[in-house]
């Protein structure tokens, strides 16, 4: 079976190391972590992504530069936030969104319907 | 004729009383107008301006002359086109009415008040419109509301953290015993790096204290044993939070394997400040007397957590070497605005 790569894009290293692990034991490949919006930007164009997790804020800015990249580059992503959800800039509120302290299942869950998109046969 | 001129004068002392008490009640109002900050405008039923207090010409362009017109004729700095409906109402209701508005650029806040003007017997003959300045009340606000999610997000976030310790914790522990010890080890020193935090209100901490509050618990029976020198450095409250996890892994390590696993091992700890170049900070970490050391072969979750948080949080460069008196750990870490500083000249205070 092919694996697919994951993108993970979080500022907190033990946060990243959690979402690190979770994957490869899912049997995912894993881009980054990247902690920067530049580091983010180089691995979405640099490397054959299948779905991202995206904290929806690296050092108190906002993820909205490398959401818009994912969406041009037509790959799904899941935000992961520590602030509210109901205060996430435009860009962002669109996309499913998880809040701190994450669910690991249900994040596994929805990457898993991401990566493997379900395609109709007619 | 003399009673006349006696009745005459009684009556000129009163009357001049009586002008002199309206004239000093006249100033008393006139002084409460002029002194109080609160803007007001005095309207008759058809909205004519009947008299105002200085400050409202910072709201509306009066002057003088315009006593007499309609206040809806005149500019007006603020944004209510509702005005009108909203001062018919407290005629209507005998009500007072209260709304916050904003200038039209949106800088200053006001507290407007419409209130009914009476006569002795009750009668609404007018209004009075007062506003007051609540900008410094919004923006106070509008601050804590900023940091109550700024709170929130430190809650959800230490969460995550302590979840993610947790899981890894778990995976790299041989017993329920062995779990349990290191978990908590872990989590007291957060809560140890979160109190030096809290005490600094947020603000800077000085990695001088960072170091003696992780080493506490290890300091019983090794007090002379742990040699600390440095000059001082500031940390960032995540920073502090960092650097108090990697002291306590390495101290844990230097316990259970290291210099202080036996009796007359020794730690000494130093850092100084590396201005050639990019500066930088140099903290070294050197253990001595323990029990040979070696590459270990494998890493544990202790050894991960410090690599990971000075790589990937302080962009830090490591250096362990495994020598046969204890090991010895340099890192780099470069200075930044946003983690680590240097006190200003003048605040510097020798610890």
């Amino acid at each position: 079976m092919m694996r697919h790569t994951i993108l993970i894009v979080e500022d907190e290293a033990l946060i990243a190391m959690d979402l690190e692990t979770l994957l490869k034991e899912a049997g995912y490949d894993v881009a980054g972590p990247a902690n920067t919006t530049t580091a983010a930007m180089e691995l979405i164009s640099g490397v054959a992504i299948a779905a991202a997790i995206l904290d929806a804020n690296l050092h108190g800015e906002s993820s909205s530069t490398i959401a818009r990249a994912l969406s041009a580059a037509n790959i799904p992503y899941v935000l992961v936030t520590g602030y509210d959800s109901g205060n996430l800039p435009p860009a962002l509120q669109n996309a499913a969104c998880f809040q701190k302290p994450y669910d690991s299942k249900l994040l596994l869950l929805s990457l898993k319907l991401m990566a493997t998109p379900v395609t109709l046969k007619k | 004729m003399r009673s006349i001129n006696e009745e005459l004068h009684a009556a000129n002392v009163e009357l001049s009383n009586k002008i002199d008490e309206l004239d000093r009640a006249h100033n008393d109002l006139r002084n409460l107008f002029d002194s109080t900050q609160i803007a007001t405008v005095f309207l008759d039923q058809h909205l004519v301006i009947r008299s105002f207090t200085p400050s409202i010409t910072s709201i509306f362009n009066l002057s003088s002359n315009d006593c007499g017109r309609p206040l809806t004729d005149i500019v007006s700095q603020i944004d209510n086109s509702e005005l009108r409906a909203e001062i018919e109402q407290v005629f209507e209701r005998d009500e007072p009415f209260e709304k916050n508005v904003s200038n039209r650029e949106k800088s200053t806040h006001y507290l407007m008040r419409i209130l009914p003007y009476k006569r002795d017997r009750g009668v609404i003959e007018g209004v009075l419109v007062t506003f007051v300045d609540i900008t410094n009340l919004k923006e106070a606000e509008d601050k804590q509301r900023l940091m109550v999610a700024e709170l929130n997000h430190r809650v959800r976030n230490m969460l995550t953290v302590v979840n993610a310790i947790t899981r890894a914790t778990l995976t790299r522990s041989v017993s329920k015993e062995a779990f349990a010890e290191s978990l908590s080890g872990r989590i007291q020193a957060m809560g140890t790096a979160y109190t030096l935090v809290s005490r600094e209100q947020w603000g800077e901490v000085e990695l001088n204290s960072i170091i003696i509050d992780q080493l506490m618990p290890f300091q019983s029976d090794s007090k002379h044993r742990i040699q600390i020198a440095g000059p001082c450095v500031l940390c960032k409250p995540n920073v502090a939070v960092t650097f108090g996890l990697i002291v306590h892994e390495l101290a844990t390590n230097a316990v259970k394997y290291g210099a202080l696993s036996n009796a007359r091992g020794s730690v000494s700890i130093n850092w100084a400040v590396d201005s050639s170049g990019t500066s930088a900070l140099i903290f070294q970490w050197r253990e001595q007397g323990g029990p040979p050391t070696s590459t270990p072969s494998r890493k544990g979750f202790g050894t991960e957590l410090i690599e990971r948080e000075l790589k990937f949080s302080l962009g830090a460069k490591l250096d362990w070497q495994f020598l046969p008196d204890g090991v010895a750990l340099k890192i780099e870490i470069p200075l930044n605005s946003t983690r680590i500083t240097l006190p200003s000249e003048h605040s510097f205070v020798a610890s």
